[in-house]
């Protein structure tokens, strides 16, 4: 048990690096986009096209990718009030079921986007003209990073819950 | 299908589901029961269309430079400010608290993280100067609020992406009634402070004490100069005015208070990426259910409800005021605002309220019942930072409580409170 416990931690803080590092750098380009934009339009006098839908794609791939992060860190906001004061077996028992909802949406978004992603691929977007797949491909990945972090949290609810003390990924 | 939707809903609510996925499954589950799995292509749709504007990007990058600034420490210079300025009166650190709010208001646009900031400060030397624990913290919870309401503002944000509402508008509403706020708190503390006894400050500050802190708090104190000049007089988007904001934050920790540097970077940008990942994801689900809500035609419906207790506007502001309230006592304060904006606002315009003014109605509403008992968020971290119990801050936040309602009752049956300067600017 505490073998499977100690796997699904790491595994999970390893998932939540990998994606924390390229979701840095996307938000920072982000800023870096609105910036470069801001100043092109009212200091050189010379608006560029293209910054306000490059910064509006960084912004959507940075905040659906995040919401795996928010799954691994128990950080989705939510109503616990009630559900603590549940006796422990009962208490395992709902959020147990109430995950398996929440993985069927996560499910459903997931195979949904995929459909979605491969049907916008000939749509061209106005301002970058680069395909509408990349921007959708979004949210299959999103519902997909977050369904396997709501599987290893489940996991290691099972098998003894987190460890008392997390460590914040090296950033 | 609408009792339906609403016992799903409030089933995964109450057993602690996560907000956001508590509206997407619902959706989901709405058309499993329509049994048009065809339609099931709406959810990936509405997921990426509901965060899909430009007007949003504000509020992850005001969070950004509100995190900076808490960062390099701008928090003290507005305390040192704030006591050289009002430090010899009765009950002068609950004043400076309240003043600090209002100061930093115009930096940050969240509640929550500056009752933190200002409780770690605060709640300790108010208690080392005689002051009541479960006061100090009931005092750092209740001005805190004032952030919000006060431009720049992620609520408002949020509102008029969704609403399609002015967000700069909204901003110039917000300013009266922020103050007004704080006046309020402000005569309270001075009567508490007076009935109790609690300690006046040193003597009066001296013209180059006074002169030293203001150097020392003008460079960030143009922030909201900056911001709120570069929105309200048309020159920026909110956007682009929170990336500048990030920028001329990030410069003050950088070359003023050499307190910030390109290593600290990817920390602060990892707080956003954060605090976005748990944000967005409401805003997208609620965007599936909206889609279902306006097919079912909830908005009209509610509506007429609400219209069939009572024929008035001035009847139907107080019910749906109650209504928020009581929502908001439960639920997180961006959600309430998601979920309800969508039904109520509508409504309110049918009723000839200016859609400025019913934002700024909300947002206040919301924002009180984010330090009322049990749930408000900000008595939690004002609880925790001052290790004093839910109850005895309870009992010492029903003044404020009471008194922020009588402001409310204010804003949402005097227009002109939250009108005048948005019309002055020729923004509404």
């Amino acid at each position: 048990m505490q073998r499977i416990n100690a796997v699904a931690i790491s595994i999970s803080k390893v998932l939540e690096k990998i994606l924390a590092v390229p979701l840095v750098i996307i938000g920072g380009l982000m800023l870096g986009v609105v910036l470069i934009g801001t100043f092109w339009r009212y200091v050189l006098n010379d608006p560029i096209l293209w910054t306000e839908e490059a910064a509006r794609y960084l912004m959507i791939w940075m905040a659906l990718i995040a919401a795996s992060i928010s799954m691994a860190r128990r950080e989705h906001v939510s109503m616990k009030l009630l559900v603590h004061r549940f006796p422990k077996s009962i208490r395992n028992v709902v959020e147990t079921m109430t995950s398996m909802a929440v993985a069927y949406f996560l499910y459903v978004l997931t195979r949904e986007g995929i459909l979605m992603v491969v049907s916008a691929r000939s749509q061209i977007s106005p301002a970058l003209g680069i395909s509408m797949f990349w921007p959708l491909l979004s949210v299959p990945l999103s519902g997909a990073f977050t369904l396997v972090q709501l599987v290893l949290v489940l996991v290691i609810d099972w098998t003894g819950g987190p460890e008392a003390n997390s460590v914040e990924p090296g950033l | 299908m609408i009792t339906f939707m609403l016992v799903v809903f409030f089933l995964l609510l109450l057993t602690g589901t996560p907000i956001a996925f508590s509206l997407g499954i619902t959706a989901v589950f709405v058309f499993l029961k329509m049994d048009a799995p065809s339609l099931m292509k709406i959810v990936p749709l509405k997921y990426y269309s509901g965060i899909d504007m430009f007007a949003l990007m504000a509020m992850p990058l005001f969070m950004l430079a509100g995190e900076i600034m808490n960062r390099i420490h701008v928090t003290h210079r507005m305390v040192e400010l704030a006591n050289v300025l009002i430090g010899n009166i009765r009950g002068a650190l609950a004043h400076v608290n309240i003043v600090v709010s209002i100061l930093f208001a115009g930096l940050t646009g969240a509640a929550v993280a500056d009752t933190a900031a200002l409780g770690t400060m605060l709640i300790p030397a108010m208690e080392k100067d005689g002051y009541h624990r479960s006061f100090a913290a009931a005092v750092t919870a209740a001005s805190s609020i004032i952030g919000p309401i006060i431009p720049p503002s992620i609520i408002m944000v949020i509102y008029g992406s969704m609403m399609s509402v002015s967000i700069a508008g909204l901003f110039a509403a917000g300013i009266v009634p922020g103050v007004l706020v704080g006046v309020a708190l402000m005569l309270l503390s001075a009567r508490i402070s007076k009935k109790r006894n609690y300690p006046k400050g040193k003597r009066m500050a001296s013209l180059r004490e006074i002169g030293a802190a203001f150097r020392k708090a003008f460079i960030p104190l143009l922030t909201p100069v900056i911001i709120l000049g570069g929105i309200l007089t048309g020159i920026f988007t909110p956007t682009e005015a929170a990336a500048v904001a990030v920028f001329y934050a990030m410069i003050i920790g950088f070359f003023v208070y050499r307190n910030f540097s390109l290593r600290d970077l990817p920390k602060v940008l990892f707080e956003m990426v954060r605090n976005s990942g748990s944000v967005f994801v409401i805003l997208s689900a609620a965007a599936i259910l909206g889609w279902v809500l306006a097919s079912e035609q909830v908005p009209e419906l509610v509506g007429a409800k609400i219209m069939s207790i009572s024929s008035g506007k001035y009847t139907a502001l107080l019910i749906i005021n109650v209504i928020l309230l009581v929502i908001g006592m439960f639920m997180d304060m961006t959600a309430v605002i998601i979920i309800m904006g969508p039904i109520l606002h509508p409504l309110a315009v049918s009723l000839g309220i200016h859609p400025l003014h019913f934002g700024i109605i909300m947002i206040v509403n919301v924002n009180i019942a984010l330090m009322t008992p049990p749930l408000g968020a900000c008595l939690f971290v004002a609880c925790s930072i001052s290790r004093i119990s839910l109850e005895s801050i309870s009992k010492e936040i029903l003044p404020f409580i009471a008194v922020e309602a009588a402001v409310l009752i204010l804003v949402t049956y005097v227009p002109a409170i939250s009108m005048t300067i948005p019309k002055l600017l020729g923004l509404a």
